[in-house]
């Protein structure tokens, strides 16, 4: 026994060498379920992944212009992709058939994708144009009131003149009384409008409703413009000035209608010829 | 002797840090693996104990096999060139003898004498490595052998010239 102890501690490097290597050996992470079950003796172990992935973390500030680049190419790539950023072109237009009454107006849906309100002659854009059947001189409303007239069309947009420009002219009239004038913008306000061309014998009192003539074949007759906040007299004039509150916010303006009026043509021809006479 | 101690520690903890933070994440090629951290088993001093030689680069096997997904390759390679470092040491032992309270290194032996050594002792672990990687000799296995030695000698060499402690 004591021979044996003796024969162990004078080569007790042999045998570390040979427990060490057999403990190493069964060590040796092989393919398949083994794999699985010695996970824990691989970088995957939650000590050494923890450090790998902190010192990772590190490293990655060296690749980041490049991951920038890459990832704003696919930002890119997915943005187009996105249902926002693709033109619908579908429309949802209702034509009522009636014998009784033919139909005169139809409003095609579109949405304001430019706009402004802060400049002397604004301007807004339409995700709507030639190809969903909007022409030049349509008027576009919306639930509140009106908010201007196209003025240009392409194939897919068209540009909107603005109720605050300074060349806007609507055919407006007081509800109820039938008198009728123009409506322009000559102040700052995007919330305000004057009445112009109304006779001082006509009766106007503040907050009588103003609406459009349907004069003029933009506007079907009747949309709400706004009520009438100040009624200025003035001295040596046959007209009333009459400030107008209007009824639709043209800073939030979204979802539009423009107005087809599918009568028009006869309408202009008619008063062509008549003029021609 | 605690100064041998200390400097072995902070050798060990460098060599381990240099190879799993830097030269793990080096890609020249896939067939080149550079190894260096067999030079701490071959700077402990020659008065070490086997048996100590034996455990410390065991240890040193599986911290970096764990990092390097091959604990059992690189703890296997680890001992078995620490089992043989005496006898390296034996056949290589200079006229004179070796002061047996200094490192194997090339402050007291030299440049050439210190290649020799690491030569043997790093093929025999490279070997060892990437022959338990296929378990077999191949053509690869030789390719990877030769390469990374080459590579993995100039670095451990630099890394000599760098840091040429007494101890």
């Amino acid at each position: 026994m004591r021979n044996l102890i003796l024969f162990l501690v004078r080569y007790n490097a042999f045998f570390l060498f040979v427990i060490l290597e057999v403990v190493s050996f069964s060590l040796i992470v092989r393919t398949g379920s083994d794999a699985q079950r010695q996970v824990w003796l691989t970088s995957a172990n939650s000590v050494t992944g923890f450090f790998t992935e902190r010192y990772n973390n590190i490293l990655q500030y060296w690749n980041l212009p490049e991951e920038n680049l890459k990832l704003q190419k696919e930002n890119a790539q997915l943005k187009a992709q996105l249902r926002r950023d693709k033109f619908n072109h579908t429309l949802d237009t209702a034509t009522v058939y009636d014998s009784l009454y033919e139909q005169q107006y139809n409003y095609i849906p579109a949405l304001v994708i430019n706009n402004s309100i802060n400049l002397q002659n604004n301007y807004l854009t339409l995700n709507r144009g030639k190809k969903h059947g909007i022409k030049p001189n349509s008027g576009v409303i919306t639930s509140d009131g009106i908010i201007g007239i196209v003025l240009n069309t392409s194939r897919r947009y068209s540009t909107v003149l603005s109720l605050l420009h300074r060349n806007t002219k609507i055919s407006a009239m007081i509800k109820g009384s039938d008198y009728h004038g123009s409506l322009v913008w000559k102040t700052t306000d995007p919330r305000n409008m004057t009445l112009e061309a109304i006779p001082k014998h006509a009766e106007v009192e503040i907050n009588d409703t103003i609406m459009t003539s349907g004069f003029s074949s933009i506007f079907p007759e009747g949309v709400m413009i706004g009520v009438i906040d100040t009624v200025w007299r003035e001295a040596g004039s046959n007209f009333h000035t009459i400030d107008v509150k209007l009824s639709s916010d043209l800073n939030k303006v979204r979802n539009v209608y423009v107005v087809k009026d599918m009568l028009k043509k006869e309408k202009l021809e008619l008063e062509k010829e008549t003029l021609d006479e | 002797m605690n100064n041998a101690l200390i400097v072995n520690i902070v050798r060990f903890v460098g060599i381990y840090l240099f190879q799993v933070l830097i030269l793990f994440y080096v890609n020249i090629h896939p067939s080149i693996n550079i190894f260096i951290y067999p030079l701490f088993i071959l700077l402990l001093p020659i008065r070490i104990p086997h048996s100590v030689l034996i455990l410390s680069a065991f240890l040193m096997g599986v911290l970096v096999g764990l990092t390097y997904n091959a604990v059992g390759e690189h703890a296997a390679a680890s001992v078995f060139i620490a089992f043989l470092r005496p006898t390296v040491l034996q056949i290589m032992e200079p006229r004179g003898g070796f002061d047996p309270n200094h490192s194997p290194n090339k402050h007291h032996f030299g440049m050439s004498w210190f290649f020799q050594y690491a030569t043997i002792l790093i093929l025999i672990h490279f070997l060892a490595v990437f022959s338990l990687e296929v378990f077999g000799i191949n053509a690869i296995v030789m390719l990877k052998l030769v390469l990374s030695y080459i590579i993995s000698i100039i670095i451990i060499l630099l890394f000599k010239l760098l840091f040429n402690p007494k101890t």
